[in-house]
């Protein structure tokens, strides 16, 4: 009988397995939102995936970067009215408009990564708290250098699309394929599309944190310039991490078109900005669950702080239950502080630990022999680097 | 009213090139018929019908019913065929629930071509009729919630003193979206399929409306009264479940250039201040078309962000020494505006639009700069003294202290729940009444039906009839604002009564 906590290597079996269980439970969470959850509910749960896929690209830039960006409600808005406009107006099948909608923000991302260079900190906040409060404006207005985006957006009014499946004049309609089970609704299978676009992009994001541009970015964030020293590029590295969380955002902000069908420019201002860095932050800064848990709870906390029938209070009235969202975010953060995901991490630590697979230690006799032909006679240290090359002149063996 | 206001009579129809309809005068249907589509001129002005012409054509018999019910039992409020180059206003003081019981003959049917059964089927027996109201209850504008507490009282009372409408017991179903258009749809949903609210009432905010018209067309659930001046609610014919509730900002504007025309003559630049959004939209739009046409110069066009303090706008405002300023704005932006135009110098009048009529909330905080100062009052405001006796706020006042206990009655916004829910009352006993019983198409057909004099407003009938006259609320007297009293001197004003020149919105 082993005593807790159980160790396990990673990348062993017993890892894999752990981590095949992890995908069952998300899939048995898909089942039930599909199956179980009332229908008018299931578009909540699909709302809150894209808020989860916008904060997952809040993290890589704010997280794993160490950037904090009060903007990111800009690049959402950029993601789901190219999405709305390319539906709407031109007819466009929706995942076509996702890779445009990426497109854009990249490029966006990229130009407000730019500033990044010379700014840091929380003076580079208020540049981004800057892009969060023009959006609307510009979205809004009807002589920005020249172009009338209000008559492209629709100005105040927003955006509508129907993803309804009665036939009516609106055109466009996202209704469960033909191959699809019976009883599947439209909001069904507007959350299939949404969470499988969120599964895609919550996989390449994990394998990005995990690879050399992660670290590099993990670097510079724990210390510039110790990174730059190792040959992590600072201005590519920041410009490329802005660009590419604005893409990720973006493209939760095409999704979040689809699944709420109508938006307007205010949606997309400061208060949303806000909601995504509580929502990380919540959730765990620099996880890859962490803004899965973020988007949940960004969606659903105001509801619940509204909707639920306490039993001696009855409903919350209508601001009241701001104090309530308020305190649950206080009391989450005061005794998880980093997050939901690092509480749940050290809930974890007591039952299960993970370590890191050594590598295999080599054989270094013979490389130690060698050395000591070559030196003729002159001790060497145990503390030779099995790697390198033996040295080719007697000067150089000596440490 | 115990004192006749004055009254002066415009030359409203031809000015603004409107239509009338059809008299009270017993002219036959044909040339009721012709007459309004001869006299459906659209130049100037945007929402003016055009659709009349196909209206009246297919449905002739009810609306003229329907006048000459009102004008026999001595009450004129339309403009009458004989006077078509003005248009005389008066003022019914009299009846209180609408009387014009032709239950059967509907001026107005929706198709129900499209719709689910439900549409049609009569409510069963003794069943809640489940009442939705879709608004913000958090935010920044979680103000408007209140208006779900106005209605709870009025249904409340209902409840409790007639047991309900035709035995059905009424239930206010109140939904959040914060304001937020991408909430809204979600909201409705759950309203729609969780709830299965038997109609939607008064939701505010002109984005949530346009963005969930669709889902209560496809579900044939009527989303009734808004709470928002936007002229596209006027569009039965496209969006026959979704009617207005609240004067058109259209109109609104048409009546300021009129009043400037008339109080004003000697003015010439006027300077005018929107809202960036479609609210503030309407009015400058309406305003940049027909100043112009009456000779007068716009000296400034200026459009404010919701963040701003207006303290760039007004020095824009009065950098070109403007006669007139006109206020299309809303909130607190009213209040500064009248404040700091003053302390910029500015002593001639100012113009507020109507949504900004609540004296507590946004016109004693402009203290003595609040003279000189001119809105198109629409509603009896429960904090005006001059009120105290007027039966409609009396009744409201008792009411909310039987049944609503802890709700503060002054608070405008109450009364415009209570007022909104006395109309819906009104409109479920007529459908109850009308054949196939209480569906929610005949309850819509209701809706486009209403002929009423309601206890919150100041003047005039609540009309429409889904034909000619899509707007419901087309009465106000411009009156101005008195900061002594603290009170609008309606006594003195211009009433304005444009009922049914509305017309249809035409896109």
């Amino acid at each position: 009988m082993r005593s807790l906590p159980l160790v396990i290597e990673r990348r062993s079996t017993a890892h894999r397995s752990l981590q095949l269980l992890g995908v069952l439970v998300a899939f048995a969470f898909y089942l039930y939102v599909v199956g179980v959850v009332e229908n008018f509910s299931a578009i909540r749960w699909a709302v809150a995936v894209t808020l989860a896929v916008a904060i997952l690209g809040l993290n890589i830039v704010t997280g794993y970067s160490g950037q904090i960006s009060i903007g990111h409600s800009a690049f959402f808005g950029i993601g789901a009215y190219t999405t709305m406009i390319l539906i709407a107006d031109h007819g466009w099948p929706f995942l076509l408009t996702l890779p445009v909608a990426g497109a854009l923000g990249f490029v966006v991302g990229a130009v407000i990564g730019v500033p990044a260079l010379r700014i840091r900190g929380l003076y580079l906040s208020l540049i981004t708290l800057g892009l969060a409060l023009a959006f609307p404006a510009i979205v809004k207005s009807d002589n920005f250098f020249g172009i009338n985006f209000s008559s492209l957006t629709g100005g105040s009014n927003g955006k509508v699309i129907s993803s309804g499946d009665v036939t009516v004049k609106s055109g466009f309609h996202w209704n469960p394929p033909s191959w699809a089970p019976d009883g599947w609704t439209t909001n069904d299978w507007v959350f299939t599309t949404v969470f499988a676009i969120a599964i895609v992009l919550f996989a390449l994001s994990s394998n990005l944190v995990r690879s050399r541009v992660g670290r590099g970015l993990v670097a510079m964030r724990d210390n510039e310039i110790g990174a730059a020293v190792s040959g992590v590029y600072p201005a590519q590295y920041k410009v490329l991490a802005f660009a590419t969380s604005a893409f990720v955002t973006a493209i939760g902000g095409g999704c979040f078109a689809l699944a709420s069908t109508t938006i307007g420019p205010d949606t997309f201002g400061l208060q949303r900005s806000i909601e995504f860095i509580a929502g990380l932050v919540i959730g765990g800064v620099a996880t890859i669950l962490g803004p899965a848990i973020g988007g949940g709870l960004g969606e659903w906390l105001p509801y619940w702080a509204y909707e639920v029938d306490w039993p001696l209070l009855g409903k919350l009235e209508g601001p009241q239950s701001g104090i309530l969202y308020g305190l649950i975010l206080v009391v989450i953060i005061f005794f998880m502080p980093g997050g939901i995901v690092y509480g749940l991490r050290q809930l974890r630590s007591k039952f299960i630990v993970f370590v890191p697979r050594l590598p295999v230690p080599q054989d270094i006799s013979a490389v130690g022999a060698a050395a000591r032909a070559a030196a003729a006679g002159e001790p060497r240290p145990d503390s030779i680097d099995p790697v390198s090359p033996p040295p080719d002149d007697a000067t150089a063996s000596v440490q | 009213m115990s004192q006749q206001p004055v009254r002066i009579r415009r030359a409203l129809a031809a000015a603004l090139c409107l239509s009338l309809i059809a008299a009270a005068c017993g002219s036959d249907d044909d040339e009721a018929a012709t007459t309004t589509a001869a006299a459906a001129t659209t130049a100037a002005a945007p929402g003016t019908t055009t659709a009349a012409s196909e209206g009246t054509t297919a449905e002739t018999t009810a609306p003229t019913s329907e006048e000459t019910t009102a004008e026999s039992t001595g009450d004129t409020t339309e403009s009458t065929t004989e006077a078509t180059t003005e248009a005389t206003t008066e003022v019914t003081t009299e009846d209180t629930a609408s009387d014009t019981t032709e239950a059967s003959a509907a001026a107005f049917q929706v198709p129900t071509d499209n719709c689910p059964a439900d549409a049609t089927e009569p409510l069963a027996d003794g069943a809640p009729i489940k009442l939705g109201f879709i608004g913000p209850q958090t935010g920044p504008l979680a103000a408007f919630g209140v208006i779900g507490q106005g209605m709870k009282v009025y249904f409340d009372k209902i409840n409790k003193e007639e047991g309900g409408v035709d035995g059905h017991p009424l239930e206010l179903v109140t939904k959040d979206d914060a304001y937020d258009p991408a909430k809204s749809a979600p909201a409705v949903q759950e309203a729609l399929e969780g709830d299965n609210i038997f109609a939607s009432v008064f939701q505010v905010g002109t984005p949530n409306v346009a963005g969930t018209r669709q889902l209560h067309a496809d579900a044939c659930v009527p989303q009734a009264l808004v709470g928002t001046g936007f002229p596209a609610w006027g569009d039965p014919e496209h969006f026959p479940w979704t009617s207005g509730g609240i004067p058109s900002y259209t109109v609104e504007a048409k009546v300021w250039v009129e009043f400037i025309k008339e109080k004003f003559p000697d003015a010439k630049k006027v300077a005018i201040l929107t809202f960036n959004n479609d609210f503030g939209k309407t009015y400058k739009t309406t305003l940049d078309e027909l100043l112009p046409d009456e000779g007068y110069e716009i000296v400034a066009d200026v459009a404010h962000e919701a963040t701003s303090d207006l303290s760039n706008e007004v020095t824009q405002l009065l950098a070109g020494e403007p006669d007139v300023i006109i206020g299309g704005t809303t909130s607190t932006f009213c209040t500064n505006l009248i404040t700091l135009a003053r302390q910029g110098g500015f002593t001639g009048p100012i113009i507020n639009s109507y949504t900004c009529q609540s004296i507590q909330q946004f016109m004693v905080p402009a203290g003595e700069a609040a003279a000189n100062v001119f809105t198109l009052v629409v509603a009896k405001d429960p904090s005006d003294p001059s009120y105290a006796d007027d039966e409609g706020v009396k009744q409201y006042l008792e009411d909310v202290a039987t049944y609503g206990p802890g709700i503060d009655a002054k608070v405008g916004n109450v009364f415009t729940g209570y007022n909104a829910a006395f109309m819906v009352v009104d409109a479920l006993t007529r459908a109850s009444a009308m054949d196939g019983g209480l569906t929610r198409a005949n309850l819509m057909n209701a809706f486009w039906s209403y002929d009423l004099q309601t206890p919150i407003a100041i003047g005039g009938i609540a009309h429409v009839d889904g034909v000619t006259d899509a707007y419901i609320s087309e009465f106000g007297v411009m009156s101005e604002y008195d900061p002594a009293g603290q009170t609008y001197k309606v006594n003195d004003g211009v009433e304005i009564d444009v009922e049914g020149q509305g017309g249809v919105y035409s896109g």
